[in-house]
C-alpha cells in the first residue's frame, strides 16, 4: 500500500495545522504545504517511514484514549494538549523510538516544510519566509543588501530562480563568455541521489 | 611532491565536482540531508557513548563531511584562522603561568613537538596558494592597525584584503571597541577579489554545508590539484574506497587495498599518506590490523584514537528589538571577530579551564535555522511561537563560539563492536563527554558573548541548553596526535606513524591542541609541511 495512507495523510494535515495554526500572523501549516512536505518525506524515505507509520498510529491511539476522539476530530485546544504530552514524553504507546524523540523529528520536519526552499513542496507562497522575515535567496548581495535597517526591498525568490537571476546578472555584466556558461548551468529539479527529496509540486517558483 | 618528481596516486571515494548547481543555496539538501555525503560519509556516522562503561548508540546527527575531490573544504564555512604561538606550547605555558594544578584533572594535554615559527612558512604558502582574504595584525612582530593584534608574527600580509563586513558585523565591531576589545574582520578561505584566474565571493550566504556557486572558495580542487595533475605525476582515481593499508614484516606500508565498482585492487606504494579526516583515518588504521600491527597501525601503545578533542560549538544570541539586522545573506566569514577570549589572552587564574574561543559576530542565517533560534521562554510551535517569529525574526543577532576542549586519554575514536556500514565494515565509535572544565569555560565565555551583544544593543540574550555537540563534528582533533614520545602520541614530528615510518597522517587529527578557532588552515599548513618532510627524507622513507 502507498504511504502515507489517506488516514495518515489526514492526520499529518491535522498535526501541521496544530503546530502551525492559521491565525492573524499568516496561514496554517496545510495552507503552507507543510503536510505535503512531510507526506513526501514519509513516502520517499524508508527510515522515516519506519518511524512515522507506527508513531502516527500511536498518536491517534493516544488521542483516543486520553481525549476520547481521533486526533483530527479534536479541536485545536484538544490537539495542542495531545501534542504537548507527546513532546514532553508523557504520552504512552508505540512511538518510535519514543514519544519525545518522535516529536523532535516531527518538529524538525515541520520546520523544513514551513521554512525550506519551495522547491521541496512546502513554504507555499513563501508563507514561512514571510513570517520570519527571511528575504529570500539572492546570490549577488551588495553592501546595501546587508545594511542594518536600510536594506532595499526585493521580491522573494527561491533558490532556482535566484540562480537564474544571478547568472543573468553576470551575463549582463560581462557579456558573451558568461552567457555561454549560464546556458550550460544545470539546475536539477531534485537530486537523483536523494532518497528523501520530494519533487516540487510545481516546477516554477512564484 | 609532484613538483619533486614523485609519482602520486590519489584514491578518492567520491567523484569530482561536476560543475552543476545541485548543492548551491539549498538548506534542505545540504544542511538538513547532506545529500553531498550520500555516497559514503552518511552511511558511516559514528556511534556515541559517554564513557567506556556505556554502550554506544547512533547519535541524532548528520555527518558533516562529503566525498569529493578537494574534500569537505568544498562545503566548509571557510573561516581561515591561524593558531597562536601559545597553542603550540599550551601545557608548558599553562604550567609556567598558573602552576601544574591549573591543568584540568585527568586531562592529557601536551605541547606540539614544534612551535608556531616552524609552521609559519606553511601557513603563508597555503594562504598564497588559495587566495586567503584577511588583514595582518602582526607583521614580523610589528602590530598593524586593523588586524588581529593577538596573532603570531606573520611573514607576509594576506594575499587578498578581507571580505566586506556586513552592517551587523560593523555594528558589533563598534560595540567591541567601546568595550575595550580588539575586533577585526575575520580571515576567510574565500576570495574577496579575483585571484589567479579564479572568481571572487558574491556574499550569497550559503557557504556552510553548501557549494559555492561561483567557485570563490579556496579549495585544492581549484588550486593545487589541477597543477599537480598537469605535471603528469598525479593520478586521481575516483569512486575508489580504500579499505586497508598493507604492511610488511618491518611494519612499513607496502601499499593499499581499495575497492572500485565492487572489485578489489592493490596499489603498491613506497609511502602512504592517510588524508581521510579524523574518523576515517582512525577507522582505516584500525581496520588495517595484521600480524605486523596487531592492534592496528600506530596502535602498538594503545594510543590510536585517543586524546580526542572537539570544539564546544555554541551560538549566543541576542534580540535587537525593532531592528532589521539583515543577517540572512552574506558569508559567515564576513565577521567581526574578537580574540580577547581565546588562548591565554586573558587571565585564567581561578577560572578552572584553559584556552578559550574566538568570538565571531556572524551572518549567514538560513531560514530553517532562523526559525529554530527562539529563546527558551518562547514556545517552539503554535500561535505564540508564530507571533514571536513575526515580531522578532529580523532582529536576532548571533555570535559563534568554538570553545576549545582539551584532550583526555579516555576520549577516543575506535571501532564499534557491532555497528557496520552497508559494506559490512565496522563503523567508528566515539567515547567522549563534557567535563567540569567544559562547563566552566561555557559559563565564563558565553557570559562574555552576552556582554558583547548587550553592548551592541541587545535587550535579551540567550544560549542553547547544550554545552556543544559531542557527536560527529567537522572540528574534530587529536586521535592520531603528533608528539616526540610514542607512549603519548601516534605520529612523530614529521606526521609519520611511530612504528610505520612510511605512513604519514594528515588532518586535524594530528593536532595536539585545537585552539578556539577553525581547523582547516592549520590542517592544510601541516599537510604541506608533511609533504615537504616526505620529500626531504625520501630515501629514508621509501627505504
Amino acid at each position: 500500500m502507498s504511504s502515507p495512507t489517506p488516514d495518515h495523510a489526514r492526520l499529518i494535515t491535522a498535526i501541521v495545522d496544530t503546530l502551525v495554526p492559521a491565525d492573524d500572523n499568516g496561514p496554517g501549516g496545510s495552507e503552507a504545504g507543510v503536510d505535503a512536505y512531510i507526506s513526501g518525506v514519509v513516502r520517499d524515505n524508508e527510515a522515516m517511514r519506519g518511524i512515522y507509520e507506527p508513531s502516527l498510529d500511536a498518536l491517534d491511539a493516544y488521542a483516543t484514549s486520553s481525549a476520547g476522539a481521533k486526533f483530527a476530530d479534536l479541536d485545536l485546544e484538544g490537539r495542542t494538549k495531545v501534542l504537548k504530552a507527546i513532546e514532553a514524553g508523557e504520552a504512552e504507546g508505540g512511538f518510535i523510538p519514543d514519544p519525545a524523540t518522535f516529536f523532535a523529528i516531527l518538529h524538525h520536519n515541520m520546520l523544513e516544510g514551513f521554512f525550506g526552499d519551495p522547491q521541496y513542496g512546502g513554504n507555499v507562497d513563501f508563507a514561512g519566509w514571510k513570517l520570519v522575515g527571511y528575504r529570500g535567496v539572492k546570490l549577488i548581495q551588495t553592501a546595501a543588501d546587508q545594511a542594518v535597517n536600510a536594506a532595499p526591498d526585493r521580491p522573494l525568490t527561491g533558490r532556482r530562480e535566484a540562480l537564474e537571476v544571478a547568472l543573468a546578472e553576470l551575463a549582463k555584466e560581462s557579456g558573451e563568455a558568461v552567457a555561454a556558461k549560464s546556458a550550460s548551468a544545470k539546475i536539477p529539479v531534485t537530486s537523483s541521489s536523494s532518497a528523501s527529496a520530494r519533487p516540487p509540486a510545481s516546477p516554477s517558483v512564484r | 611532491m609532484t613538483q619533486a618528481g614523485l609519482k602520486v596516486v590519489a584514491l578518492e571515494a567520491g567523484g569530482r565536482h561536476d560543475g552543476d548547481s545541485r548543492y548551491v543555496a539549498d538548506e534542505i539538501g545540504n544542511d538538513v540531508r547532506n545529500e553531498w555525503g550520500m555516497s559514503k560519509t552518511n552511511l558511516e556516522v559514528p556511534t556515541l557513548r559517554g564513557s567506556e562503561d556505556d554502550t554506544a548508540a547512533p547519535p541524532f546527527a548528520r555527518m558533516p563531511m562529503i566525498n569529493v575531490v578537494g574534500g569537505s573544504a568544498l562545503h566548509s564555512t571557510s573561516v581561515y584562522y591561524r593558531l597562536f604561538p601559545w597553542h603550540f606550547r599550551e601545557r608548558t605555558e599553562t604550567i609556567e603561568r598558573y602552576g601544574k594544578d591549573h591543568l584540568p584533572e585527568g586531562s592529557s594535554v601536551q605541547d606540539w613537538p614544534f612551535g608556531y615559527d616552524e609552521l609559519e612558512p606553511f601557513y603563508t604558502k597555503v594562504e598564497e596558494l588559495l587566495g586567503v582574504s584577511g588583514k595582518a595584525g602582526n607583521l614580523n612582530g610589528e602590530i598593524v592597525p586593523g588586524g588581529n593584534p593577538f596573532e603570531g608574527p606573520r611573514s607576509k600580509e594576506y594575499p587578498l584584503p578581507p571580505l566586506r563586513q556586513t552592517g551587523f558585523a560593523e555594528m558589533m565591531g563598534r560595540a567591541a571597541t567601546d568595550l575595550g576589545l580588539h575586533p577585526y574582520t575575520g580571515a576567510a578561505g574565500i576570495r574577496s577579489q579575483p585571484y589567479k584566474g579564479l572568481n571572487e565571493c558574491t556574499y550569497c550566504g550559503f557557504c556552510s554545508f553548501g557549494d559555492c556557486w561561483r567557485g570563490a572558495k579556496g579549495v585544492t580542487s581549484l588550486s593545487g590539484i589541477p597543477e599537480a595533475e598537469a605535471s603528469g605525476n598525479l593520478d586521481v582515481r575516483l569512486q575508489s574506497r580504500v579499505v586497508s593499508v598493507e604492511t610488511r614484516a618491518d611494519g612499513r606500508a607496502t601499499g593499499v587495498t581499495y575497492v572500485r565498482e565492487g572489485k578489489e585492487y592493490f596499489q603498491p606504494a613506497s609511502a602512504v599518506i592517510l588524508s581521510t579526516f579524523t574518523y576515517e583515518n582512525v577507522r582505516l588504521m584500525m581496520l588495517s590490523k595484521n600480524e605486523h600491527h596487531p592492534g592496528g597501525i600506530g596502535n602498538s601503545r594503545d594510543q590510536l584514537g585517543r586524546n580526542l578533542h572537539l570544539h564546544n560549538l555554541v551560538i549566543v544570541r541576542g534580540l535587537f528589538e525593532g531592528q532589521e539586522l539583515n543577517n540572512n545573506g552574506g558569508t559567515a566569514a564576513q565577521t567581526s571577530t574578537i580574540d580577547d577570549w581565546d588562548g591565554d589572552n586573558f587571565d585564567h587564574s581561578g577560572l578552572g579551564f584553559i584556552g578559550g574561543t574566538s568570538m565571531t559576530a556572524v551572518v549567514e542565517t538560513k531560514p530553517i535555522s532562523l526559525a529554530r533560534v527562539v529563546p527558551g521562554h518562547v514556545p517552539r510551535w503554535g500561535s505564540e511561537w508564530k507571533s514571536y517569529l513575526k515580531e522578532n525574526g529580523r532582529s536576532i543577532g548571533e555570535l559563534i563560539l568554538q570553545i576549545e576542549q582539551i584532550p583526555y586519554t579516555e576520549h577516543r575514536v575506535d571501532l564499534d563492536p557491532t555497528a557496520k556500514d552497508p559494506y559490512g565494515m565496522p563503523i567508528n565509535r566515539t567515547t567522549t563527554r563534557h567535563r567540569e572544565s567544559d562547563y566552566k569555560a561555557f559559563d565564563f565565555l558565553t557570559e562574555k558573548g552576552r556582554d558583547w551583544l548587550k553592548a551592541a544593543g541587545a535587550s535579551e540574550t540567550w544560549v542553547p541548553e547544550m554545552y556543544g555537540m559531542l557527536s560527529v563534528q567537522p572540528h574534530c582533533y587529536g586521535a592520531t596526535r603528533m608528539g616526540e614520545d610514542p607512549a603519548e602520541s601516534v605520529i612523530d614530528a614529521s606526521a609519520r606513524v611511530h612504528d610505520a615510518p612510511n605512513i604519514a597522517v594528515l588532518g586535524s587529527c594530528t593536532m595536539p591542541t585545537a585552539g578556539g578557532r577553525n581547523p582547516t588552515l592549520t590542517a592544510q599548513a601541516l599537510a604541506w609541511r608533511t609533504a615537504e618532510k616526505l620529500v626531504e627524507d625520501w630515501d629514508e622513507v621509501a627505504g
